[in-house]
């Protein structure tokens, strides 16, 4: 077997990422009294190191490494998602890990890691690679989630992700042996080729097994039910980074094994995926509706904001792809906006949790409830936000590709889902402060990632071309 | 500048609210002056493209047209036509009113001459857009000023009745968002690529089937704005909880849109489906014209009875839009202003009242007539022009919507007629509870006559009702070219179903492949 | 007043029914009040209180409370444990084999 050629510029942004990973872990292993500041200035720089290399290859269309890794537009517009999921993840966790007395060492390392992972998957050409990548991803991340030693929710939040984790990597990693079984490759660009004639029920057996794999880890129904429960005990930080870059990886992928592996067979999958997608979009919003506990409410919208996605996923169109690229970007934006503000929003290890402890800060903070607003409206796709935007293109998409349908449940489900953002809104604005609240804990870092995170939601809502347009030439696959 | 006209207008109330947000917190004099500037300002740019306005031309003019979303085929595309002109200068002229009705607003009166202002961005976009997009984006963009301004800056119901408007018009709105976005296809299958252009979407010829969808996701919205009956009932709520300035601003400007929505879009997009429609959305206006009539008349609240008077007056515009004569669509269009003028001062000077007696109850009151004389008088030339007294404006709107009805079919003028009728009934039996009679309630001994500030607020808007009602023709005749062309389009339009290569979505999809 | 034969206060005294009629002014008036006044704002009463506010308003707001319910009822599927997840993941991918290789026959 001839050696196989290593193309390192095609993996220099995960080399930037994994080789930060080991520094950093390496110094907090050798000088654990290391100050923190340097440890995220580490990371900073290997995610920019890693951003540089991205850009570097933007021009790029080729599959490398005997196949398995791809370079192409998806690739490439998906990694830089992931990148500024990161660099916005230490942002904003800084202060918040300090305060909760939590900021240990390692943390850096496993987002690093778990980075490195996601921006692999997004790249991943071969279904091996997929799974590798998919696990390289998630371990760091159920540590993540158990981060906070001390607290029982996450404890727990970590093994029932790790639990449930391994189970639809079960599921994942059979679909991949029968796939093998059926064609004979376990390259995503091969089994394009040869799925047509392959022996349908194991083929179809496969894709349902890859799609549960898949769902799960971008949570669509019936495959949401570790979100709520992981998303509200993991520490904010980690739930923000969480929602953002496993979403953005998870669907680069589905989007790679279902268009252009199973691309010959989309009128076969495609009503499938249209009733998940229906399902997701539902549940996401209605049961939202008398949740009174912000993360939770967020994990909510999070399983709604899948639901869109599979809808840009269900046209099976390069309209699609684009779509989900920039919805998914603006969404990795407007979740960490929303995540940090729940953070911002007390001092201390507290934050402000429960609905009734957001009354009010309109009348004593109305840059914060301001702010807040945004991210709200954002989510809730009212114009002229990003998240309008995003859903925007979703839809015409899907009418562009005939999905007539689900722009219909799209728009009511919005509607609905309208209503519990707004509860938010008219907590903070329109009800009465209890005596004796909290005061707001902002710290410089968090507020600049805050900055960031408005100033996206606006721009890309008043004047989304550039980046639909980037999207649009990126949302080629290629090999 | 002529060419820029229309941006001018358009953005200078946002503009103004940007800058006065530099503007320190208590220096609620300054504020106040620079709102009222900036509404000043833009008035004077609507007059401005009022004297350019040419009267003899159906089209759009002072078109301005430039890039903004490639990709999906939106553009910045803004211009105005018979039907919007005046719509524009009616808001630009009653948003100055609104800043001197909300002087003495205390809770944090930048923020609401903020939301204020910028809400004026959002209507007259509204009006001025030729781009679908463009159009969603502003008439969403209404929602979240005027859900604040209601919720904030409300009286004792203003959460259930802010929440209530946001929801009920947001569903209308999206259902419109889902027809906006098959429209945008439609153009690219028969024209290769997709644009959400007016101009565009305006020559497609659109299949009957197509026609019936959109119409009715577009009439969600519109007849959710208008409101027309049973989508009404957020409208009661919204009006008597909201803050004077708001309550001008709903009544005047806000309701016009689900009419000016019919004109624009729904009848020359659709009009197969708009003749189909007709005998419903008739019965619907004239339900709404009687029922607005009978139940405004129970009402005990004076801002809830001028609220309901609202959804009757605007039943005669959805009439004289949808009997397709001429004169009935000059009415419609005339009464939109008229109503505007009539029902926001009606709101002005309730406003007034309340701010002296903070109560709206109609019981409450009694012989204010005696010691706040020109109040009175002015409340009663606003009254008479409401309930439609030849010599002011809502006589003009009202008389060509009926004689248009007429036209087309006696009945419908009939049972509108008495829509005026039931008007006077309500509004002199109000007038004369709250004005006439002897002084049984101390209180109402110690209530002023206007002051300066609030005559200044007033005065303009009673001269344009008498106006209005004496000289009718600038108005009228500014407004017939465009609209003939829109009776051009939905009368005489193709009877015969367009041909196949232009028709359904499915087909061309399915031959086409992803 | 003694105007000779045409005494009218006896006149008055002795009114027949075609006189106490005119003086009612045909009764036309008290008919119109009936009508109008008394029928008519009963209609009015019960259009503005109870098909207004009862029925239509009520529609807008049970709609909201109906999606209120729903959210609760589903909400509890959420049981917290992990063994119920597993299984609805394992009953999700049950049902996506059953369509999928469904679509082969």
């Amino acid at each position: 077997m001839p050696t196989p050629e290593i193309a390192w510029r095609a993996i220099a942004p995960e080399l930037a990422l994994v080789g930060g990973g080991i520094l950093t872990l390496l110094i907090d292993a050798f000088r654990p009294r290391v100050r923190r500041d340097v440890l995220a200035g580490l990371t900073l720089a290997s995610v920019g190191l890693a951003s540089w290399f991205t850009f570097d290859l933007h021009d790029k269309r080729e599959v490398v490494m005997q196949g398995s890794l791809a370079v192409d537009g998806v690739a490439l517009f998906a990694k830089m998602i992931l990148l500024a999921t990161c660099a916005m993840a230490v942002l904003i966790s800084y202060h918040y890990l300090t305060r909760r007395r939590i900021h240990r060492g390692e943390y850096y390392p496993l987002i690093l890691f778990a980075t490195a992972g996601m921006t692999l998957l997004a790249a991943a050409n071969d279904l091996l690679l997929v799974f590798l990548a998919l696990e390289v991803l998630s371990l760091p991340l159920y540590v993540l989630a158990g981060f906070a030693r001390r607290d029982d929710a996450s404890q727990e939040s970590a093994v029932k992700y790790f639990l449930l984790g391994a189970f639809s990597s079960a599921f994942l990693l059979y679909g991949i042996a029968l796939m093998y079984g059926a064609t004979n490759t376990t390259s995503i660009s091969g089994i394009s080729r040869i799925v047509g004639a392959a022996e349908p029920r194991l083929v179809f057996f496969a894709m349902a097994m890859l799609a549960i794999g898949f769902c799960f880890k971008v949570a669509a129904v019936p495959f949401h039910m570790w979100t709520p429960d992981v998303y509200q005990g993991a520490p904010t930080s980690v739930t923000g980074f969480m929602a953002a870059g496993t979403k953005a990886a998870g669907f680069a992928a589905l989007l790679r094994v279902f268009l252009v592996s199973f691309g010959p067979l989309q009128w076969d999958w495609r009503p499938v995926l249209w009733i998940v997608a229906v399902l997701t979009m539902v549940v996401g919003s209605v049961v939202a509706i008398t949740q009174t506990e912000l993360k939770r409410l967020l994990a909510y919208s999070s399983i709604a904001h899948a639901g869109y996605v599979l809808v840009a996923v269900v046209s099976a169109s390069n309209d699609g792809t684009a779509a989900a690229l920039f919805y998914l970007l603006v969404y990795a934006f407007m979740t960490l906006g929303a995540f940090a503000m729940i953070i911002a929003s007390a001092p201390g290890g507290h934050e402000r949790l429960s609905l009734s402890d957001w009354q009010g800060i309109g009348q004593r903070h109305p840059l914060f409830a301001g702010v807040m607003t945004l991210f709200l409206l954002s989510l809730a796709g009212i114009p002229p936000t990003a998240g309008f935007m995003g859903k925007f293109f979703v839809f015409s998409a899907a009418v562009s590709s005939g999905e007539t349908g689900l722009v219909v449940v799209g728009v009511l489900t919005s509607a609905i889902a309208a209503f519990f953002y707004l509860r938010v809104i008219v907590a903070m604005w329109l009800q009465e402060p209890e005596p004796g609240a909290m005061p707001l804990g902002p710290s410089p870092a968090l507020v600049a990632g805050l900055s960031i995170a408005a100033v996206v939601t606006i721009a890309l809502g008043v004047w989304p071309q550039g980046l639909i347009e980037l999207a649009r030439n990126a949302g080629i696959f290629t090999g | 500048m002529k060419q820029h006209l229309l941006s001018w207008t358009l953005w200078i109330p946002l503009g103004g609210a940007i800058l006065m947000a530099f503007v320190p917190r208590d220096r609620v004099g300054l504020i106040r002056g620079w709102a009222l500037l900036t509404t000043v300002g833009t008035l004077g740019t609507s007059l401005a493209v009022l004297a350019y306005f040419d009267k003899s031309q159906a089209g759009f003019q002072m078109v301005e047209h430039h890039q903004w979303i490639r990709a999906i085929g939106a553009s910045y595309h803004i211009g105005v036509d018979g039907i919007s002109l005046w719509l524009v200068v009616l808001t630009a002229f009653l948003w100055p009113v609104c800043v001197l009705a909300s002087w003495n607003v205390t809770k944090n009166p930048k923020m609401f001459m903020g939301l204020l202002l910028a809400l004026e961005t959002a209507v007259l976009g509204v009006f001025l857009s030729l781009d679908l997009l463009l159009f969603y984006v502003f008439w969403e963009g209404m929602l979240v000023p005027m859900y604040f301004l209601i919720g904030y800056w409300g009286y004792e119901r203003r959460v259930y009745a802010a929440v209530k408007f946001f929801l009920y018009t947001l569903l209308g709105g999206l259902l419109m968002l889902a027809g906006i976005v098959v429209l945008g296809f439609q153009a690219k299958h028969a024209l290769g690529h997709i644009s959400f252009d007016y101009k565009v979407i305006s020559k497609l010829a659109l299949s009957h089937d197509i026609q019936r969808w959109l119409f009715i996701a577009f009439f969600a919205a519109f007849a959710v704005k208008v409101p027309l009956f049973p989508l009404h009932t957020w409208l009661p709520d919204a009006h008597t909880e909201a803050p004077t300035a708001g309550s001008i601003v709903l009544a005047g400007v806000l309701l016009k849109l689900g009419g000016f929505g019919f004109l624009r879009y729904s009848l020359p997009l659709f009009p197969h489906a708009a003749r189909a429609a007709v005998p419903y959305v008739v019965a619907l206006a004239l339900i709404g014209i009687v029922y607005g009539a009978i139940v405004c008349a129970m009402q005990k609240d004076l801002k809830r009875l001028i609220a309901y008077s609202s959804i009757s007056h605007l039943g005669f515009v959805v009439l004289g839009i949808f009997v397709f004569t001429i004169q009935g669509l000059q009415g419609g269009t005339l009464q939109m202003v008229s109503h505007g003028l009539s029902t926001g001062a009606l709101f002005l000077l309730v406003g007034f009242l309340y701010e002296r007696r903070h109560t709206r109850e109609i019981a409450d009151f009694g012989g204010i007539a005696a010691v706040a004389p020109v109040y009175a008088g002015m409340f009663l030339i606003v009254a008479l022009s409401s309930l439609g007294l030849p010599g002011l404006n809502g006589f003009v709107g009202e008389f060509l919507v009926i004689l248009g009805a007429f036209v087309r079919n006696r009945t419908w003028a009939v049972i509108a007629a008495t829509g005026v009728i039931l008007a006077a009934v309500y509004l002199l039996w109000a007038y004369q509870r709250v004005f006439h009679g002897p002084i049984d309630i101390q209180e109402n001994r110690a209530v002023r006559d206007l002051s300066f500030r609030e005559g200044l607020a007033v005065v303009p808007l009673v001269a344009a009702i008498v106006l209005i009602g004496v000289w009718p023709k600038p108005f009228l005749e500014r407004m017939e070219p465009s609209l003939q062309r829109v009776r051009a389009r939905v009368v005489v339009g193709a009877t015969a179903e367009p041909a196949a290569a232009l028709r359904s979505t499915k087909a061309a999809t399915q031959v086409g492949g992803r | 007043m003694y105007l000779g034969a045409f005494d009218l206060q006896r006149r008055r005294q002795l009114a027949g029914p075609l006189w106490r009629a005119a003086r009612n002014r045909l009764y036309i008036d008290s008919f119109y009040e009936f009508l109008f006044t008394g029928v008519g704002k009963v209609v009015a009463t019960a259009l503005a209180f109870v098909v207004d506010t009862v029925w239509i308003d009520g529609i807008v707001n049970n709609v909201g409370r109906l999606m209120a319910l729903l959210s609760a009822q589903v909400r509890r599927v959420q049981t917290g444990y992990v063994r119920t997840y597993a299984l609805a993941v394992l009953a999700g991918g049950v049902t996506l084999v059953g369509l999928l290789v469904g679509r082969t026959h």
